[in-house]
């Protein structure tokens, strides 16, 4: 961008990243009220409140929607200017219940409020759910209302509590529309609109009904937009406001969104998302509103127990830790542990370290089975190359080719899809490939349904179809051979055992012929070695770079500290087991011994003759690798609940009991500093080389966008070359079937296979 | 016998001449002006019984039957014109048709009886130049539509039509166009009154390949109907103006938006596309020049805001019709994100005209500053209810005394509203005001689309101001504060101004809200909408003083300020009050005075319309006397 000045209030200004005048201003210290306004969205010039006049203009203009153009002349403030603001509010507040501003007692309100007789039903103060936290209190005060002029005029509609998580109060809304179009714009999802005309026009969904109804995924964005109290957040709606904030990573899915994790006395109550990286604001029903419920869940352990006699009895960390140390130690070498990705990396070395020297275990496994990180890691290693870097969300959202795979990614990775939502709407192509019914297929530009277990055929046929046109990267490692396997079988064919329709196969090559970077999201339902590799030719001839839609906070964490993971199966076949991931026990596992590490109460207990209560990721902290590889560091919000402990805490214990060395910890930061002596994890410094985190990520980005042709000269993934073995088979099913089973994949409907695809 | 496609301006003109050479043979014309409002008054069977006549008679070969778009005159539907002999009829009903045909067709008698009577002269007229209302004005527009059915292409290529785009296209430069129409001084007859070529002008220099060109037919001021009446009467000449508009700025996409409650426009707008685009007159290669041009119908959602420009735009993409913030302006970024003009039907339909006959000849029609004539819809209580066309700049009295006959019944004029819910009222003093853009918003007015209200003595100004104030603010879209709540604030007042719970210092608030509204809003809507409360409070502030200090409506409108009172000196004791009133607030026993109960009276006004009218008892009064207080 060129360098442009404007003149705000007679100072000179530069213009740098700012979009808008109002942008301008705040950047350089210029307070103009908003209320409509967000960063995240179009401009709506809605609220007026930001009206501000520019020279060579009529009238005043409102500075979120004013592009600033180089030497023009804005004024912010004067006497009309805030004669108007204040007249603007004071209408705002003829809707809107205000005692809270202009109540002569406002200011010794707290000696007052053992009587909340003194306030009707709607006129707000300390019966609004946002008082304290409200933008419309802000700027009412900054505009200096005192008083209303107007009559009161508030809706007086019922407050909708039918849908769960938030409450929508519609007597507190002031329409800027940031709900509307947070959930339209960010989103895609577009459930509420504004509904009616003039004084009659209030949010609404269509023909009235529910959110749940309407298709709301509740993922929160709306609660977070809105500047008043109309939508609020139901389990802390008049809790008051958090005595501590600190920093958590939900450990929902791979893509580890950020969140403020909001403390009152000690409680967790809330856990709004953070802007920063990765997920900027959003999050989804998950980590939205669930976190603080699961924290505080009645099934949480509390405190160590041992099986006597039949039962689970509580007792002491140091008896607990004998026992367990007791029974491992009698099967030394027939032991197995099972770990899970949703602990940090500091949680998951002592685990393993504890698996490994101080038990020797022979299986040390992944309670979720081989990831698609695994996968994906084993597809580099057939081609012959360590695993590439991965892109990261916001390449993601400058992508022009997003292609979603074996995943409906709004309701297993949300936030994943607001990135794909924000290149479509930036003009971005959505292509999908995916054999149930998704809720991003409305968005798609073109769309296959290949038979569930059939998509490396679907993948195969793609490649076929590029080939066709003209799209082959010759020069790649091992095209001869993928050329020749492609050689062999016909489009029709491929098309056939895909059960896709070629036309549909070819519309979607055609798309991925197109200039552009492609970012390909990978479902875990697609782990299995066999259909990554033909993705990853795929990927290789659309110069496309592959972001697996990795399940567990932690997936990446724990596939380093692992460096593959062993079968779940086997690790119950063990003599004793290690359980510290929520593994579903085969009927048939016929240990002696099983130690349970966990928060929650699950089916493993009644055959756990040692219960170990750990810590949840609130009360831990830790670091945590997300799936574009980003490596965050999470703080301890809150005590832990009841005798709790960190995973890494009783690891270390348990080893020590053992009578292993170097097992002496005092706290994950030291574990921490031998990850990074083991370059497990990079030091901060040097972080850059192992994870790519945001800040080298966008440097790439700027270098060489997003990726364009990144796969290009890859080489190719080893397939099974032979398509005839692509024609779904039982085997090809049932692997899927496994992968798929491993957890977030969505219900898939009946519907499966295109329609013409036979 | 069409061709099916005309290329090049000697196959249009072949045609022309072959239509106008089959239409010679024809000696007689019976024309029906079947409009709307001809339809609602029965043309349709009309139409039907002359049919029946011309076969009765043995009439066919001799007489053409046409029933034609609206004719203008209101009162007067329907309007039967004969031709070759000029008579005009009114009101004429179906059992008449075959009188015209048998008498004035055949024999050349005129039947005085349908004639139209001047009220004030009680002189008859045989031909439309001796009726006032048509005399009084320039029909450069309107004229043709007593000339061509509406849904046949070969009636309006027999009056020239298409000849100006022939020539735009073939002949002519998109800037020697655009140059033209700006020479023309034509400007936008939607109400803001901008310079069509200046606006085309900016919509070419706009950088894209694909370009919109839209009609706006969402015609939604109260009591206005002038676009209705060109677009279901002359389709064709809007069609016509579009693809010269469209080639001037370089679009191959054009829309018709057309409000749905307009029945009869969707279909003749849209049987007219579908003549044209079979002539070649629209779609690929149009007339052989090489360009091409597609037209489609939208209908609209039927919301007022609809109308407003960007609106408009949004209500095409699916969204809901709710302005945006200019600039950009639709000619940089419009419809789809494209550049787009948006013209509303009066201007589409001048630009042919321009074309044709040039911008000298337009501009000359007019004022210096606006060039052509400007169709109004003159309703109220005036006599002669219809649309009038008059060039720029006459004054609002030859509107008013001239084409419209007077106020009604003979009383005094006391205001006239312009402009519709945007526009303001201009009282009885300046009747001298020309009528253009610049003279009337000097005046606090404007000239919006075409409206214009014409308002005696009966008419209380607080109760227009709150009539107004409520229609704009129920369709307010509701996005804007200013204008969602601003005007609801402005309509609670006046509202309460009109019970006669007025408050000392409700008329400063009323302005300084009125301030707010018009320099906060969003859109246009907004923006005009305190107009009607800003210029009667300027021209009638002490009537807005009596509702208020007084409790006193002067105009005997507002309800809750009224008192009937029986004049015990007058009243015969008949007992038609007390049998009227539905609450049993009047007493009396019979051939005795009665009373009207003010505790139980609902001022509904029932006895003082059943009190005989050379009796007169019962007495309306306003400003209650001092005793009936509390």
């Amino acid at each position: 961008m060129s360098e442009k000045t404007i003149v705000i209030d007679g100072k000179p200004v530069a213009v740098k990243d700012g979009r808008t005048i109002l942008e301008v201003a705040r950047a350089n210290g210029v307070y103009i009220p908003s209320l409509c306004q967000h960063a995240r969205l179009a401009p709506f010039s809605a609220c007026r409140v930001c009206l501000v006049s520019v020279k060579g203009r009529p009238g005043y203009q409102p500075s979120c929607s004013v592009a600033p153009e180089d030497g023009m002349e804005v004024v912010t403030d004067s006497p009309e200017i805030r004669a108007l603001r204040r007249q603007i509010v004071e209408l705002i507040l003829s809707e809107h219940p205000n005692a809270c501003l202009v109540c002569t007692e406002k200011t010794n309100c707290d000696d007052h409020k053992g009587t909340i007789r003194k306030v009707g039903e709607v006129t707000g103060c300390v019966l609004c759910p946002a008082n304290k936290d409200c933008e419309l209190q802000e700027v009412a005060s900054k505009v200096g209302v005192d008083s209303v002029r107007f009559d009161a005029a508030y809706r007086s509609v019922e407050v909708k509590r039918r849908d769960p998580f938030f409450v929508q109060d519609y007597n507190l809304c002031i329409l800027c529309g940031r709900c509307v179009r947070m959930c339209g714009e960010v989103r895609g999802a577009s459930v509420i609109s504004i509904l009616h005309r003039g004084p009659q026009a209030v949010v609404g969904t269509v023909l009235g009904r529910s959110l749940k109804a309407s298709g709301c995924q509740f993922c929160g964005a709306c609660v977070d937009a809105c500047p008043v109290g109309a939508l609020t957040e139901r389990t802390v709606r008049h809790g008051a406001l958090p005595d501590a904030e600190t920093r958590a990573v939900c450990p929902c899915c791979g893509v580890g969104c950020n969140l403020t994790a909001q403390v009152r006395s000690g409680k967790l109550m809330s856990t709004p998302p953070s802007d920063q990286e990765p997920n900027r604001g959003q999050a989804c029903v998950r980590g939205r509103f669930t976190l603080a419920d699961l924290v505080s869940s009645p099934h949480r352990l509390l405190s160590p127990m041992v099986r006597r006699e039949g039962k689970l009895e509580p007792v002491s960390w140091d008896a607990a830790l004998q026992a367990a140390a007791d029974g491992l130690k009698a099967r030394k070498g027939a032991v197995a542990a099972v770990l899970s990705g949703q602990v940090a990396v500091e949680d998951l070395h002592a685990m393993a370290r504890l698996a490994k020297d101080a038990l020797g275990a022979g299986t040390v496994a992944s309670a979720m089975g081989p990831s698609i990180v695994d996968g994906m890691a084993r597809t580099a290693e057939s081609a012959g190359v360590p695993l590439p870097s991965l892109p990261q969300l916001s390449d993601l959202s400058l992508a022009s080719k997003v292609l979603i795979a074996g995943e409906d990614a709004a309701v297993t990775h949300p936030v994943a899809w607001v990135a794909a939502y924000e290149a479509v709407s930036r003009g971005g192509r959505l292509l999908s490939v995916c054999s149930g019914e998704t809720r991003h297929s409305r968005h798609a530009a073109a769309e296959l349904k290949p038979k569930r277990g059939a998509e490396a055929a679907a993948f195969f046929a793609l490649s076929k179809a590029l080939s066709e046109l003209g799209v082959m990267d010759k020069a790649a490692k091992g095209a001869d051979v993928f050329a020749a396997s492609l050689a062999k079988t016909s489009l029709a064919e491929a098309c056939k055992a895909a059960a896709v329709c070629e036309p549909e196969v070819r519309a979607l090559a055609r798309e991925l012929q197109a200039q552009g970077p492609a970012v390909f999201l990978v479902g875990a339902s697609l782990a299995s070695p066999d259909v990554l590799s033909s993705l990853w030719n795929l990927a290789v001839q659309a110069g496309a770079r592959i972001l697996p839609l990795a399940e567990e906070s932690n997936t990446r964490g724990l596939f380093s500290v692992l460096q593959g993971s062993g079968d779940p199966a086997a690790a119950a076949r063990a003599k004793a087991l290690y359980l510290a991931g929520p593994m579903t026990l085969p009927g048939d596992a016929a240990f002696e011994f099983l130690v349970v590490q966990d928060s929650f109460e699950s089916p493993a207990l009644s055959r756990a003759d040692v219960v170990l209560p750990a810590c949840t990721f609130a009360e831990a902290g830790g670091t945590f690798v997300n799936m574009e590889g980003r490596v965050q560091t999470a703080v301890p919000g809150i005590k832990p609940a009841g005798a709790s402990q960190p995973d890494w805490w009783i690891a270390s214990q348990l080893a020590l009991k053992l009578g292993a060395a170097g097992f002496d910890h005092g706290d994950a930061s030291a574990i921490r500093k031998e990850l990074e002596a083991s370059g497990i994890l990079e030091a901060p410094s040097s972080r850059a080389k192992a994870y790519a985190p945001a800040s080298q990520a966008k440097a790439q980005v700027r270098a060489q966008p997003a990726g364009t042709d990144y796969y290009r000269s890859m080489p190719l993934a080893h397939t099974s070359q032979d398509f005839q073995v692509l024609r779904p088979c039982p085997a090809a099913g049932q692997a899927v079937g496994e992968a798929g089973r491993a957890g977030a994949a969505a219900p898939v409907r009946a519907k499966e296979g295109s329609p013409c695809g036979s | 016998m069409r061709p099916s496609r005309l290329s090049g301006s000697a196959d249009l003109e072949a045609l022309r001449e072959s239509i106008r050479k089959s239409r010679a043979s024809t000696p007689h014309r019976v024309t029906v002006s079947s409009g709307t409002c001809g339809l609602a008054k029965g043309s349709d069977k009309l139409v039907a019984a002359l049919h029946a006549a011309v076969v009765e008679l043995k009439l066919e070969g001799k007489v053409e039957i046409k029933a034609t778009g609206c004719h203008g005159f209101c009162d007067i539907e329907p309007v039967v014109l004969v031709a070759p002999q000029g008579v005009v009829y009114q009101r004429v009903t179906a059992e008449r048709a075959k009188d015209i045909l048998s008498e004035t067709v055949l024999q050349g008698k005129v039947i005085e009886d349908l004639l139209y009577t001047d009220p004030r002269t009680g002189a008859k007229a045989r031909a439309a130049d001796a009726i006032p209302f048509y005399k009084a004005q320039r029909r450069i527009l309107t004229s043709s539509n007593e000339l061509v059915d509406p849904v046949s292409v070969e009636d309006y290529l027999a009056i020239g039509g298409y000849r100006g785009m022939a020539k735009a296209v073939l002949q002519m430069t998109p800037d020697g166009i655009i140059a033209e129409v700006t020479k023309a001084r034509l400007r936008g007859r939607g109400g803001a009154g901008f310079l069509t070529g200046k606006k085309w002008g900016f919509c070419r220099a706009s950088a894209g390949a694909s370009k919109y060109v839209i009609c706006n037919a969402d015609e939604g001021d109260p009591g206005a109907y002038m676009d209705r009446s060109l677009l279901e009467g002359n389709p064709h000449s809007v069609i016509e103006g579009m693809v010269i508009g469209a080639f001037a700025i370089g679009a191959g996409e054009g829309i018709v938006y057309v409000r749905n409650e307009y029945p009869m426009a969707v279909r003749n707008a849209g049987l007219a596309i579908q003549a044209a685009r079979e002539l070649g007159l629209l779609g690929k290669d149009i007339l052989g020049s090489g360009f091409d041009f597609d037209l489609r119908l939208f209908k609209g959602a039927g919301a007022f805001v609809c109308g407003e420009e960007t609106s408009l735009i949004g209500s095409i993409e699916g969204l809901r019709a709710s302005p945006r913030q200019r600039p950009p302006f639709p000619a940089v970024r419009g419809l789809w994100g494209k550049p787009t003009n948006i013209n509303n039907v009066e201007t589409w339909a001048n630009v042919p005209l321009i074309i044709d006959r040039g911008a000298d000849w337009f501009a000359g029609v007019g004022t210096a500053t606006t060039g052509g004539t400007k169709i109004f819809a003159l309703v109220g209580k005036i006599n002669n209810t219809g649309l009038v066309e008059v060039p720029m700049g006459v004054t609002l009295r030859h509107i008013v005394e001239g084409a419209g006959g007077g106020v009604k019944g003979g009383r005094p004029l006391k205001a006239v509203q312009t402009g519709g819910p945007s526009g303001g009222c201009l009282p009885a003093s300046m009747l001298d005001l020309s009528v253009d853009y610049d003279t009337l918003s000097k005046a606090g007015s404007i000239m919006g689309s075409g409206g214009m209200i014409v308002m005696d003595d009966t008419t209380c100004m607080v109760d227009l101001a709150n009539y107004f104030l409520h229609f704009t603010q129920e369709e307010s879209c509701g996005k804007c504060v200013p204008c969602r709540l601003g005007t609801r604030q402005m309509a609670e007042i006046l509202s309460r101004i009109t019970r006669g719970e007025g408050q000392e210092g409700d008329l400063s608030k009323l302005e300084s809200l009125a301030a707010a509204v018009k320099a906060g809003s969003l859109c246009g809507l907004g923006q005009t909408a305190p107009n009607p409360v800003l210029t009667t409070i300027r021209h009638f502030r002490s009537e807005y003083e009596a509702h208020i200090k007084e409790k006193r409506c002067p105009s005997l409108v507002c309800k809750a300020l009224l008192r009937f009172v029986v004049n015990a000196s007058k009243c015969i004791g008949c007992g038609l009050c007390a049998k009227a009133c539905p609450v049993k607030a009047v007493s009396g026993i019979p051939k005795k005075p009665h009373v009207v109960s003010q505790e139980l009276c609902v001022k509904c006004g029932a006895c003082f319309e059943a009190c005989p009218a050379k009796i007169g008892a019962v007495e309306r009064s306003s400003g209650a006397p001092a005793e009936v207080q509390g």
